[in-house]
């Protein structure tokens, strides 16, 4: 029987990656699992609203071009579901203009990475950072 | 003077005379009806009849005479007004000063005329003009935007693909996914730097876009800049220990030396000096990063015992795309933009840069930040 605070942990613990590109996400699941880490990977909001749906999940790690629902709209529709709405999202992606990185930090991403400029080692240091602040 | 002649009450000869006409007609018609009643008085037994007869007489030639007369003062009046409105000019009996008064006169009234169309067509020509003008800058703020929107294209489309690489490589170097021998680590290493370079030049590319665009604002926040350069000094570790540089960082530990700064950009400028200093310093070489205030401005020198720069080309440092040419020979990519780049930060933020340098024996970069 889990305690509280393992199930509290197991839940912080599993991070949900939207990105549609399958080899980028494999890379970066690959590192977090290497870390201790469950790992759900969506290509799209849509599989990401499912795995909500059934799952708890710690933190998202979300790319912003992404095919049918963009991750600014999926930030928004997080952020506006009650439900949802206390999960720290991460932005991950190439697109790096401080417009778009204002936008993503206004809608409600706890950071933005430029995923050329970092690495999954460095994602993984900054998502631990992330977490321990918000428990 | 056309409008006074059409204007009966502008027209006093005229109706003067005709008043005239019928108060004397009235006159002799009263003296032809009292000779009339003595005429008939004389029918009645009177003994006046001759008399009234002549009188009668005299009275009506009388009263043609003056109607004759009233018509021929009428006809006089109305051909001398003809020649008023056919001939204005004659109507003073103008002198040869007065016909060159009124020439000058018709001139200057020419040219107001002129002016005054001329003035019309200047106020249409500026008003085409703005309304021109308005639909050019739309145009252009349209064209601003899909180029602000290619450039975010391009930069994603490129970075993408290097990300891939750059991943799966720092994948490749883990132990987690097998050891590889001395001369793969090696050669993925030397695959990394190529990754980091292309995508240093994409950045760079990115920030000279903006700059030039005007769009690069700055995020002022009041902070140590200690912590900024150590994480540079981190980033560029791994070489700084390959290239075995000899690094001598002077930061005084006692003041948290904060100001107001955007760490962004200042990470920017503190990166393209600093990788500049390790590129360009062979292996075994030194570099030093000095900090410290001075009166109201806080000031850094980065210096190294690299290879210089040609004592010709040290005006053209700052340029974009500016590359020495011992330079080029040492090490050939680099796109020449990161002094510009950190120039235009710096200066942005109210300080100042500058270089000295000297061939083959090394290169100093000094800037400055204010305090307030």
């Amino acid at each position: 029987m889990e305690t509280k605070q393992e199930i509290k942990e197991r839940v912080v613990k599993h991070i949900l990656i939207v990105e549609d590109d399958t080899f980028m996400s494999g890379l970066l699941a690959r590192k977090f699992s290497s870390e201790n880490f469950k790992i759900s990977a969506a290509s799209n909001a849509q599989q990401a609203r499912e795995i909500l749906e059934k799952d708890k999940v710690g933190l998202i790690i979300l790319d912003i071009v992404l095919p049918g629902t963009d991750g600014i709209s999926f930030l928004k529709e997080i952020k506006g579901n009650s439900r949802f709405s206390s999960i720290p999202v991460v932005i991950a992606s190439n697109l790096g203009q401080p417009e778009e990185i204002e936008t993503g930090l206004k809608e409600g991403a706890a950071d933005y990475i430029v995923k050329a400029n970092t690495s999954p080692g460095d994602i993984v240091e900054k998502v631990k950072s992330i977490l321990e602040k918000n428990t | 003077m056309q409008s006074r002649a059409k204007n009966p009450k502008l027209n006093p000869d005229k109706k003067r005379a005709g008043l005239g006409l019928a108060s004397e007609v009235a006159i002799f018609l009263g003296i032809l009806l009292v000779n009339a009643s003595w005429f008939f008085y004389s029918f009645l037994g009177g003994n006046y009849w001759p008399v009234a007869v002549i009188s009668i007489f005299i009275s009506v030639l009388l009263i043609i005479l003056i109607i004759f007369k009233s018509l021929e003062t009428n006809r006089s009046l109305g051909e001398r007004e003809k020649k008023t409105e056919s001939a204005p000019e004659n109507q003073e009996q103008p002198g040869p000063a007065t016909n060159n008064k009124n020439k000058e006169l018709l001139e200057a009234n020419e040219k107001l005329r002129k002016m005054k169309d001329d003035f019309l067509k200047t106020t249409q020509d500026l008003f085409q003009r703005e309304t021109e003008l308005v639909q050019v800058n739309k145009r252009l703020r349209g064209l601003d935007a899909i180029k602000s929107e290619f450039v975010s294209v391009a930069a994603h489309q490129l970075r993408t693909p290097l990300t891939g690489i750059k991943w799966s490589y720092l994948t490749l170097l883990e132990k987690k996914t097998g050891l590889l021998n001395p001369e793969q680590t090696k050669i993925v290493k030397k695959g990394l730097e190529a990754i980091d370079y292309a995508i240093d030049t994409i950045n760079d590319l990115l920030n000279t876009a903006r700059l030039e665009e005007g769009k690069s604002t700055l995020n002022l926040e009041e902070q140590p800049i200690g912590p900024v350069i150590q994480e540079i000094l981190k980033q560029h570790e791994p070489v700084i220990k390959e290239k075995k540089i000899k690094l001598n960082v002077d930061i005084p530990l006692s003041s948290p030396l904060s100001l107001k700064f955007d760490k962004e950009k200042i990470s920017i400028v503190f990166d393209n000096i600093l990788a500049n200093a390790i590129k360009y310093t062979p292996e075994g070489g030194t570099i030093g990063l000095k900090v410290f205030r001075e009166k109201d401005k806080i000031k850094f020198k980065i210096e190294d015992s690299g290879i210089g720069i040609p004592k010709e080309e040290l005006g053209k440092v700052f340029s974009k795309f500016f590359r020495a040419k011992n330079a080029v020979s040492f090490q050939t990519s680099g796109s020449g933009l990161g002094l510009y780049v950190a120039k235009n930060i710096v200066e942005k933020h109210g300080g100042n840069i500058s270089l000295e340098s000297e061939e083959n024996s090394g290169t100093m970069v000094t800037f400055t930040l204010p305090v307030k």
